[in-house]
């Protein structure tokens, strides 16, 4: 049994929405460019800030990508200390993603279609979703064992990290 | 222990996803009222002489519908039927929902702060964000001892149809 355990905190909250969907990672550069674009344009055409709508259409992709640091923030500080307090209990058989206060999600290793190991995090692509394991939860024997047992299970499915 | 066992329709995905947070509410009642907007101007659109006028308006509405159905109906089209059979076992600690394939979600009823049943199921608020239970699941028996150990529960933050 290979187990982790770590305290979430907001950082690994954005982590985990970053690392786990590439299209998230795709949207928020798509509103970085379109935001570069229109602040170009606006400067360019002599249009920057003369009325509400102008201001508008810059200000958007701002307000979008600051509301959803805040949203992240806010369901963080609604979470209990035991909510936080998060487990990890992988076995040959499946991963299991408990928290302190009782709530679990568990998934067996056949239902993963493909692991990536990325800076903080691991990425297990489970059907249409995916779900995030912090690596700091693990010792580092701990995470060498589940490399190995990714590695066993998912074959080149297993993209993990480059000497890992 | 209550058990039930039902096939995931999309209206139930639907209700679940949507259901699930505040801002996924928010973000289904938006959806709505862009529909609802341009579908208006789509059917406006067709009183004018303007080509072009008519047929843009019909295209705000479809892109409308791709943008935001579309993501949903592909999801729930990548979910295989096992995943689609839930499973629900219930006793007083505890709610367990496992998939025919082994995935599995499980919350105390210590984290449920609140209920509300609707015609299709009850709608779970927990500590974060919410979730649904589909009425379908449950044959009559089960669903009185469920609506029972939701009151046990909950008390006045049950609110339910019988």
């Amino acid at each position: 049994m290979i187990t982790g355990r770590f305290t979430l905190g907001y950082a690994d909250q954005l982590q985990a929405y970053w690392d786990q969907s590439r299209a998230i990672r795709i949207a928020t550069f798509g509103i970085l460019a379109a935001f570069a674009l229109l602040l170009v344009f606006e400067i360019d055409t002599g249009q920057f800030g003369i009325d509400t709508f102008h201001d508008a259409l810059w200000l958007a992709p701002l307000l979008a990508i600051g509301a959803w640091f805040g949203l992240v923030a806010w369901a963080i500080g609604r979470m209990s200390p035991q909510q936080l307090d998060v487990s990890y209990l992988i076995d040959d058989e499946r991963i299991a993603i408990r928290d302190a206060a009782g709530n679990e999600v568990s998934s067996p290793w056949r239902e993963i279609r493909e692991c990536e190991e990325r800076k903080r995090g691991l990425v297990l692509k489970i059907g249409p979703g995916a779900r995030w394991l912090c690596k700091r939860a693990f010792a580092p024997d701990a995470l060498a064992a589940f490399r190995k047992l990714a590695r066993e299970r998912l074959g080149n499915n297993a993209r993990l990290m480059v000497g890992a | 222990m209550i058990t039930g066992q039902t096939n995931v329709s999309f209206a139930d995905y639907c209700r679940a996803l949507a259901g699930h947070s505040l801002v996924a509410r928010l973000l289904a009642g938006s959806m709505i009222l862009m529909f609802v907007y341009f579908l208006a101007g789509a059917l406006t659109s067709l009183f004018s002489d303007d080509l072009e006028d008519i047929l843009g308006s019909w295209a705000y509405l479809v892109l409308v519908l791709v943008v935001w159905f579309g993501p949903l109906v592909w999801s729930y089209r990548r979910l295989s039927p096992q995943q689609r059979q839930i499973t629900y076992e219930i006793d007083s600690e505890r709610v367990v929902m496992r998939d025919a394939i082994g995935n599995a979600v499980i919350f105390p009823w210590a984290e449920a702060r609140s209920c509300r049943e609707v015609s299709e199921g009850f709608s779970l608020r927990m500590t974060v964000g919410r979730r649904w239970i589909s009425k379908h699941a449950f044959g009559p028996e089960a669903l009185r001892e469920l609506r029972t150990e939701i009151r046990a529960h909950l008390g006045g933050q049950a609110r339910l149809m019988d």
